[in-house]
């Protein structure tokens, strides 16, 4: 089976129709992020989160009242399926309190439907203050280590601009988090460690996409010296296309079943992964090499490239 | 195929290490499900007897899951030095107090150490810390770096108390470390006793036997304070203080005799009591003097008495509410309040031994204490000096028991009573035993995940790889036919590398870790994807199968690498700065990153060539 073999799209040509799809995504993106910010989870924002699960399906309206009624606070959600709910409230030094009281009160009113607590999570806010700061450490020491090592194998203006794709990548999908999120019940889209993971293997993917276009383009450089650079990036563009697209693929295939088989807990991380994935795939055609030509057309100076 | 020889013998090697790394989790596997075989104990007992060795080693070298597929608990311990340095301090004031709480906010948010914060805080408002801390003629960096110090050797003991508590309760593998320069990290595997674990971890398990003084002392220190407290009331009250005469009006009123006042007037000029039949203070039995406080009092009572302007006026006084409350009648729990001499007369580290029973009668759990020399000599003469008088038993702040001394103790046993059950008991045994931590402990996270999520959790992790193997198998074998099947035959290597390494490296399999894996098994095949396509390409320019592979390799190398690098570098990042589950999931990427690149080009191409070389002409087809 074989698709998009001579494939000959003039993705240079469509690049200025692109660079505004794209603006206009980020734009929304950031807005959102701007005006509704992000449904934290208690990662970074601190708090208690307590799952319970029950033999037999359960109304949520019930729970609460029961919850509510013993004077707690706090957000209370189904759980991926209709047996568990999710508890969220605030951080407090002593759980016991609170697991003894849940307990109690549940054991009384559903009486003929036993719950087991099932996990507890539970952060202060010194804690979550740590690991937002390492977050934003670690996104921030990925793109520098990037920014050098395609600097390096590369050229200057190929890293800036792998850098400049893998910035719209992960804001977009930053964006869809900040705009989804609490919006379905199966995924909350809430913003906290396995996001920020999800956030660098969307890194870590939107460049090995990149750098395979920028290795074609290397390479054809070198050897069709005397054509315009810009069909060279088209047609090393086409070239790579089928293993971008059948790479894509796989790779989602096995986030989809990660989505649908490995529980509540992984599907907001598949998620994310998916959408860097079809973004990241995106870019890497229309954001990453067009971004360098165009910046080599305005300095006019021969491409020197190491590797 | 000189080349070749030595591919063959790099994947060999790897093989036989991935067998060495995986034959301790396939032998402990086959241990825990012969043991479960077992009808009777006796057997089993022996089984373990006779293969105590190799069952251990197996244990201890096996594939670990994390607490998210067995269940357990993750609890992140703060020690809090502040309480440490406070109880350090001498000259006590108000500006001492008020300084630690503004610090104490900040710490909340800082990382910063504690003494350093402190420091800072203190030069700001021009005191020195020689007021307070060690010689008045140390500087402040010669007493932060002293303070810095104490501070980590009291987390240090802490922590191996912790890990004494641990070890004593019963929990198999439990991981214990110090984390910045305050945090202790508890990892219990499979603990489902979530509450007790707590109390245990939490407890500062600090013992002190304590003079009880009489009650008329403790009624008119009391009453002395609470004149002063209604005093400073009165000139806070802003609509009398602006007005002297005022003032003045209110304080000859306070002076009349009670019958005369209203109860609200009362309320004004007692807030420390509790009036009439209000309960929002301290409770006065009229016949023995006996004090009492309800539990929704108790904060407002206790914050009250707290503070470092009344506590000056206590003398060497001081008072602690019982360990557990009793009701009244109304259903409400009330703690008796006892009235003690501040200073202890004997403290816990002189306790060698402790042990949990029922006393005499056999209804009451106890535990029983046992004295070194030292405290065995002391407490003779305590007891002795002390007959007919209370002594209360204190722990961490709040009143055991409160006996009547009735003879001279030669012997240095003591006994606490008034537990509530066997089980805390048993945990009373376990801390006094471990000894007491060197400052309190808070708990600033816990992650507890019961067993029955965690079977679920492995479950969904199978269920995951196993479809998302399958379906990118079923892919590739589609699109690029026989060249798909070698890339799926490494990518099996692949899976099997990732899952050997993580055990041969003692990493733990997580949730995220086994996502890792999914997530590998997908970009793994890029590569392949790469050269073949690579491939496809020689071949449309009209090369030969051997040498389009050749070539395809060749060309194809320089991508793999560097888009291998930059994703490995990504999951090394996320492995420094992530924690727990997610550092699982950095794991298994990096691995898999580095596995793919051996599976996915040398495995492959030893399985070209070899079939090329048996049937001359092509069997291989690229789809």
């Amino acid at each position: 089976m074989r698709f998009l073999e001579k494939a000959n799209f003039d993705f240079i040509g469509k690049r200025k129709l692109a660079y505004y799809i794209s603006l206009t995504v980020l734009t929304i993106g950031l807005a959102s992020i701007i005006v509704r910010g992000f449904q934290l989870g208690i990662d970074f924002k601190g708090g208690t989160e307590v799952v319970i699960g029950f033999a037999r399906p359960i109304d949520i309206s019930k729970i609460r009242s029961t919850i509510y009624g013993e004077g707690f606070s706090g957000q209370i959600k189904e759980y991926g399926s209709p047996r568990e709910i999710i508890l969220t409230t605030d951080f407090k030094g002593d759980l016991n309190e609170l697991q003894a009281t849940l307990t109690r009160i549940l054991t009384r009113d559903f009486k003929d439907n036993p719950h087991e607590i099932l996990r507890i999570d539970s952060v202060g806010p010194s804690i979550a203050d740590d690991l937002r700061s390492s977050a934003i450490s670690a996104l921030l020491g990925a793109l520098a280590m990037i920014l050098l090592y395609v600097g390096i194998r590369f050229e200057f203006k190929f890293a800036a601009a792998g850098v400049l794709a893998i910035f719209h990548d992960v804001l977009i999908v930053a964006g869809l988090f900040s705009l989804l999120g609490g919006v379905f019940s199966v995924m909350p889209l809430e913003v906290d460690q396995s996001t920020i993971a999800a956030f660098l293997t969307i890194v870590g993917y939107s460049i090995t996409d990149t750098v395979v276009v920028y290795d074609r383009i290397r390479e054809n450089i070198k050897i069709r010296r005397n054509e315009p650079y810009e069909k060279i990036f088209n047609d090393s563009l086409n070239e790579t296309l089928s293993r971008t697209i059948i790479t894509a693929t796989t790779t989602l295939l096995t986030v989809i079943m990660l989505f649908i088989f490995a529980g509540p807990t992984i599907r907001g991380f598949a998620f994310a992964i998916g959408m860097g994935i079809l973004i990241g795939t995106y870019s890497s055609i229309f954001v990453a090499a067009p971004l360098v030509l165009d910046w080599q057309l305005r300095t006019g100076s021969k491409l020197k490239l190491r590797g | 195929m000189k080349n070749n020889s030595f591919r063959i013998g790099l994947t060999i090697a790897f093989i036989l290490l991935s067998g060495w790394f995986l034959y301790p989790t396939v032998q402990d596997y086959f241990y825990s499900k012969k043991l479960r075989e077992f009808s009777s104990p006796e057997d089993s007992l022996s089984f373990v007897k006779e293969n105590r060795k190799s069952i251990d080693a197996a244990q201890e070298k096996r594939l670990k899951l994390g607490l998210d597929l067995q269940g357990g608990m993750h609890v992140v311990l703060e020690v809090d030095v502040l309480e440490l340095l406070e109880l350090k301090a001498r000259n006590r004031d108000a500006a001492f107090d008020s300084t630690l709480a503004a610090v104490r906010a900040r710490a909340e948010r800082e990382n910063e150490k504690i003494p350093v914060l402190l420091a800072q805080a203190f030069k700001q408002q021009g005191i020195r810390l020689s007021r307070y801390f060690y010689d008045l003629r140390d500087s402040d960096d010669e007493i932060v770096e002293k303070l810095n110090k104490e501070a980590e050797e009291a987390v240090n003991r802490a922590k191996e108390i912790i890990r004494n508590r641990v070890d004593q309760f019963g929990v198999a593998e439990p991981t214990i470390l110090t984390k910045g320069g305050r945090r202790i990290i508890v990892e219990l595997p499979g603990v489902s006793d979530k509450e007790r674990v707590r109390k245990l971890l939490k407890g500062t398990a600090k013992l002190e036997f304590k003079l009880v003084r009489d009650p008329e002392l403790a009624l008119k220190t009391l009453s002395d304070i609470n004149k002063y407290l209604a005093r400073q009331y009165r000139l806070s009250d802003t609509t009398l203080a602006k007005d002297s005469l005022a003032l003045a009006r209110a304080d000859s009123l306070a002076a009349l005799p009670d019958s005369l006042k209203s109860q609200e007037q009362l309320k004004k000029e007692n807030p420390l009591f509790a009036i009439a039949d209000t309960d929002d203070g301290i409770i006065i039995d009229p016949r023995s003097g006996a004090l009492f406080v309800t539990e929704t009092a108790k904060p407002k009572v206790f914050a009250m008495l707290n503070r470092a302007d009344v506590r000056e006026r206590f003398g060497d006084l001081q008072f602690l509410p019982d360990a557990r409350p009793f009701q009244n009648d109304a259903g409400e729990n009330v703690y008796r309040l006892y009235p003690l001499k501040r200073e202890a007369e004997l403290e816990g580290g002189v306790i060698v031994d402790a042990r949990a029973t029922f006393s005499i009668d056999g209804s009451r759990p106890e535990v029983n204490m046992k004295m070194n020399d030292e405290g065995t000599r002391k407490w003779a003469r305590i007891t002795g000096a002390n007959i007919d008088k209370q002594i209360a038993i204190v722990l961490d702040g709040t009143v055991f028991s409160a006996p009547v001394v009735k003879s001279k103790i030669p012997n240095g046993s003591s006994v606490i009573n008034g537990l509530a059950s066997a089980e805390e008991a048993r945990d009373l045994e376990i801390v006094l035993k471990a000894g007491a931590l060197p400052a309190p402990v808070r708990i600033v996270e816990e992650r507890t995940v019961g067993a029955s999520l965690g079977e679920d959790s492995i479950r969904a992790g199978l269920y995951s790889v196993l479809a998302g193997f399958f379906v990118v198998a079923i892919f590739m074998i589609l699109y690029y036919r026989a060249a798909g099947f070698i890339a799926d035959f490494a990518l099996v290597f692949n899976v099997l590398f990732v899952i050997a390494f993580l055990a041969g490296f003692s990493a733990t399999l997580t949730l995220p870790g086994i996502a890792g894996l999914v997530l590998t098994i997908g970009m793994a095949v890029d590569a392949n994807v790469l050269i073949f396509e690579r491939v496809r390409e020689e071949f449309a320019k009209g090369k030969m199968l051997k040498l389009a592979i050749e070539i395809g390799y060749d060309k194809a190398f320089s991508a793999i690498f560097d888009s291998h690098v930059t994703t490995f570098g990504a999951a090394a990042l996320l492995y420094t700065f992530g924690i727990g589950p997610i550092q699982g999931f950095a794991v298994t990427l990096m691995i898999g990153i580095a596995a793919s690149l051996f599976t996915a080009i040398v495995i492959t191409k030893i399985s070209f060539d070899w079939m090329l070389e048996r049937d001359k002409v092509s069997i291989v087809s690229f789809g």
